[in-house]
């Protein structure tokens, strides 16, 4: 993203970053059972009524205000060995132990019961909760309000009708829709039912008080979903991360941060633009312990730095007087031969051979080579520094006096010190002469120089072209070598079967056969080793003369290693100089086209993504456990309005809703009726901007003119249950509607329910 | 605080909130646990579907209008807009496909990220998108995940979802 304001980057510091923190583990507080009127013991009138939804169990009598009990339909049945019992623990009581926790499970699938062994351990707790039940097993001698899911499959009431009926003796029993309970608590008559539960979505239109459950549609996607599609989101976002992120702990992200964005399309493509995210970008900081690193006093560190200097120092000039002697011997050895050459003219033939012959030269021509080539290796040499060139450059040449005398005028003193003298000339010599050569090789480079300059201003554009294949070049140069290094880090790809045989091949005692060798160009087949330099070697198969010979070694080198480090630093440098020159002579070539500016944080859209708006310090252990929250706060909830998203064949809840007002309700005047209040219910509506984006995708879909509103419920996950009671303590405790007594089950069937107004139907 | 090794040990956290030796008088002393009583919603609604197929032979004909569990499922989306595609790494609009790992990805440093993918991870991002489905074979298979959005878990739950959605939505 190349943006022009670049400029004002640097201008103003941004603020220090907000930082939210991760909640700790869910705590739950059981509401306290003091206030409660305990009237219903007098009277069996009165209900008891159980929302019994597949994330939340909300139990309570009817004329409670709200559920005496709520807990997670979280049942755990443990073994434990030490104690010899089985422990029963049902609720938020399942995660007071990490070995009940580890056993709890939930009797749901999906929206309906499948667990019927943990359901009536489930009412059993709820049962106890609530204080029923009279000495003898009499039964739980109220009659019961239950929830269950939309066109629950008849099994599935059969057995719960069994467990009401002949296990807790229930003298009457009714069944409702829990949607429905919460519209008609909030005084809804007709309408348009949107609720989105735990883990699955419905849509129920209501006309004149009666939901039309044959017209109903689900959604098979609901708070669970979106909380583990978002854990799956940050898990990929940050694969690395160190600590784990629980699922509760991406429900509760999930809840806290995420909305409903009213335009998506629009809104998203924007999300991560500079000036947008810095507003949007939410920080989640996980906790972490930092490990002090011990520091050490700028003293302490200096005085290791000092030692490290020295350390190096003296090793240098190790080296460097080492490299002065071998440069030494080796112009001594010039010499020599250069005085075996010069004796061809004056030598009879016949001697002269016999004076190569001594030497270990066939003939004049090997003579002459190696000349050369000692010529080559010592010019090389010279370039190289030998050492306390400073203080032979600025001190005047130091006389040697005692060379001039013959050996047989000095005593063994002075012939000691002469044989010194004569040595430290040589180093004189040698310096000098090294001097002159690195002389040369500047005034090379200078002219090399001024020809690039000549040829530039002879064709720009020429030499602009070359310039960039350069650069390409050394671009392409940098990529192979990440490719290549993440490759390795892959056991299966191709870099890393290469680096096993080349490992295999150093490592066998045959050598390999002589086809191989020749095959290939650069086969790192040698059993002569790489001290191997001997030059008359048989099986020698000149290992070594090419340069490249020795990138097997590295190859099989894996992780970090200075030696890369080292060749990625070169590539850098001379990225950078030839990217300046382009600065410099190329008017197409600014500095936003440059490596460095492009590989800036700034212009990364992942470092937008991962990190936010801000630089991200890898050191900093803060930073590392922190997770950003940007396009996934619209990106979760979205699945809402487009399944397609995550992976889920479904239309969104609009396009349902659209179905449903325009082709199922086929009455015109209920059609206007209903849309006149579209009802958003479960915990899912709470996030923020639901009901707007609601209002605004219906409006684009119904007649132009038809009114339309759109409503909340007051709150999204308790009207439920007081609907349940409500409709228990008003129609059903007086009129008997849709009450299922125990005698009319037993006679109807196993499956049988009475038909009610926010109910199934039968 | 350790008990003799004779005696059990015994969880205090646990013993408190323990129901299992708890009175129940709301229970039926009679009452037996029926045999087998966990049964999946899969093998719920496939025992459903063929009671409903046995009892339309028989006397009881299900109206057409019989509403069950698995024919409220929504359909697929008809609407073009909703094909719409997005980043698997980012979630911007993605303009792009890559043939290699069949990712969706927004410009060409996130391709390059997904080139740089350890194995298994674009496996992970197909699958959050439900586009990772493998069919046995191979022409049907690309079709279908091209055709469809790759889903899976609506398709699959329903027995003749399909007949019914669409002779309801007529």
């Amino acid at each position: 993203m190349p943006s022009p304001s670049t400029s004002p980057r640097e201008s103003t510091p941004l603020p220090p970053p907000k930082l939210y923190d991760i909640r700790e583990a869910p705590t739950y507080t059981t509401s306290s059972e003091t206030t409660w009127n305990d009237t219903y013991k007098n009277s069996s009138e009165i209900a008891i009524v159980i929302d019994n939804g597949s994330s939340q169990t909300r139990a309570g009598f009817s004329h409670d205000p709200l559920p005496r009990l709520t807990c997670p339909p979280m049942v755990s049945k443990y073994r434990d060995r030490k104690a010899q019992k089985t422990y029963t623990v049902v609720g938020n009581d399942v995660f007071a132990d990490p070995n009940s926790r580890g056993q709890a499970k939930n009797p749901f699938d999906s929206n309906v019961v499948s667990n019927f062994d943990q359901m009536e351990t489930l009412l059993d707790y709820c049962f106890i909760n609530l204080g029923v039940g009279e000495e003898g097993g009499g039964g739980v001698g109220h009659p019961v309000v239950m929830t269950e899911a939309v066109c629950v499959p008849g099994y599935n009431r059969k057995m719960m009708s069994e467990l009401l009926f002949e296990c807790y003796n229930a003298p009457s029993v009714i069944f409702g829709i829990d949607s429905l309970f919460s519209y008609d608590y909030n005084n809804g008559k007709t309408g348009l039912v949107l609720s989105t539960g735990h883990t699955a979505t419905h849509l129920i239109p209501v006309v004149d008080g009666k939901g039309l459950v044959n017209l109903s549609t689900r959604l098979n996607w609901g708070g669970s979903q979106s909380a583990d599609y978002m854990l799956k989101l940050i898990q990929l976002k940050y694969p690395g991360f160190p600590a784990k992120i629980q699922s509760w702990q991406a429900e509760a992200l999930m809840k806290d941060h995420c909305y409903v964005s009213s335009d998506y399309k629009e809104e998203v493509a924007n999300y991560l633009k500079p000036e947008i995210l810095l507003e949007k970008d939410r920080i989640i900081q996980f906790p972490f312990t930092e490990t002090v690193k011990v520091e050490k006093s700028q003293e302490e560190l200096d005085r290791i730095a000092e030692r490290r200097k020295e350390s190096g120092r003296k090793l240098q000039e190790q080296a460097a007087k080492a490299r002065l002697e071998k440069l030494i011997k080796k112009e001594q050895e010039l010499a020599f031969l250069k005085t075996l050459q010069a004796r061809q003219e004056t030598d009879s033939k016949r001697d002269f051979k016999r004076l190569l012959e001594q030497n270990d030269f066939r003939d004049e021509a090997a003579l002459e080579k190696s000349v050369r080539e000692l010529d080559k290796t010592i010019r090389r040499a010279r370039k190289q520094d030998v050492g306390a060139e400073e203080d032979a450059a600025n001190s005047a040449p130091p006389s040697f006096p005692l060379l001039d005398i013959p050996d047989e005028e000095l005593s063994d003193d002075s012939k000691k010190m002469k044989r010194h003298q004569k040595l430290m000339k040589s180093n004189h010599e040698a310096r000098l002469r090294a001097k002159a050569e690195k002389e040369a090789e500047r005034q090379r480079q200078e002219d090399l120089e001024r020809e690039d300059a000549a040829k530039r201003e002879a064709d720009l554009p020429a030499w602009l072209s070359t310039r960039h294949a350069a650069r390409t070049a050394v671009l392409t140069k940098i990529k192979d070598r990440t490719r290549l290094r993440n490759e390795l880090l892959d056991r299966k790809s191709l870099a890393s079967q290469m680096r096993m045989k080349s490992i295999a091949n150093l490592a066998s005692d045959s050598p390999p056969s002589k086809k191989r060798r020749r095959g290939g160009g650069g086969a790192p087949g040698t059993s002569s080793g790489p001290g191997g330099g001997g030059g008359g070697a048989i099986d020698d198969d000149n290992f070594g003369a090419n340069d490249d010979d020795w990138s097997v070694y590295r190859n099989i080198t894996l992780g970090t290693n200075s030696d890369e480090d080292e060749e990625d630093n070169e590539l850098a440098k001379e990225l950078k100089a030839i990217e300046d020159q382009l600065l410099l002579h190329d008017p197409h070539f600014d500095r936003n086209d440059t490596h460095e500016a492009k590989s800036d944080w700034r212009a990364s859209l992942l470092h937008a993504f991962t990190r936010g708006v801000r630089e991200h310090d890898v050191d900093d252990q803060a930073q590392g456990c922190q997770i950003h929250l940007n396009v996934e706060r619209i990106r979760v909830p979205e699945v809402f309005f487009q399944p397609g998203m995550a992976g889920l064949d479904q239309a969104g809840v609009v396009e349902i809703a659209g179905d449903i007002l325009l082709q199922r309700v086929a009455d015109e005047r209920a059609r206007e009726s209903v849309l006149r209040d579209v009802f958003l219910t479960g915990g899912a509506v709470a996030f923020e901007g639901f009901d707007e984006r609601v209002q605004r995708e219906v409006r684009g879909i119904i007649p132009a003119g038809s009114e339309l509103r759109v409503r909340r419920a007051g709150n999204v996950v308790l009207d439920a249950w007081r609907g349940a009671a409500k409709f228990a303590q008003g129609e059903g405790a007086g009129k008997g509607g849709g009450w299922v007594t125990k005698g009319m089950w037993e006679e109807a069937g196993r499956e049988y329910i009475l038909e009610h107004r926010l109910g199934n139907a039968f | 605080m350790a008990p003799p090794a004779a005696t059990p040990q015994t969880n205090t956290v646990l013993d408190e909130l323990d129901i299992t030796p708890h009175p129940r008088p709301f229970k039926n002393p009679s009452w037996k646990t029926p045999h087998r009583r966990t049964k999946t919603l899969k093998q719920i609604l496939s025992d459903a579907t063929r009671t409903a197929a046995a009892g339309e032979g028989g006397t009881a004909p299900a109206g057409p209008m019989q509403t069950t569990y698995a024919n409220i499922e929504s359909a697929p989306s008809l609407h073009p807009a909703h094909s719409k595609k997005w980043c698997d790494v980012t979630g911007l609009p993605a303009k792009y496909t890559d043939p290699k790992t069949k990712l969706r990805y927004a410009d060409k440093e996130v391709y390059a990220a997904i080139r740089m993918l350890p194995p298994g991870s674009a496996e992970r991002y197909l699958e959050l998108r439900g586009a990772n489905v493998v069919l046995k074979g191979v022409d049907v298979g690309v079709e279908f995940a091209g055709a469809t959005n790759g889903g899976v878990v609506g398709t699959w739950g329903g027995v003749g979802n399909a007949v019914v959605g669409s002779g309801r939505g007529g």
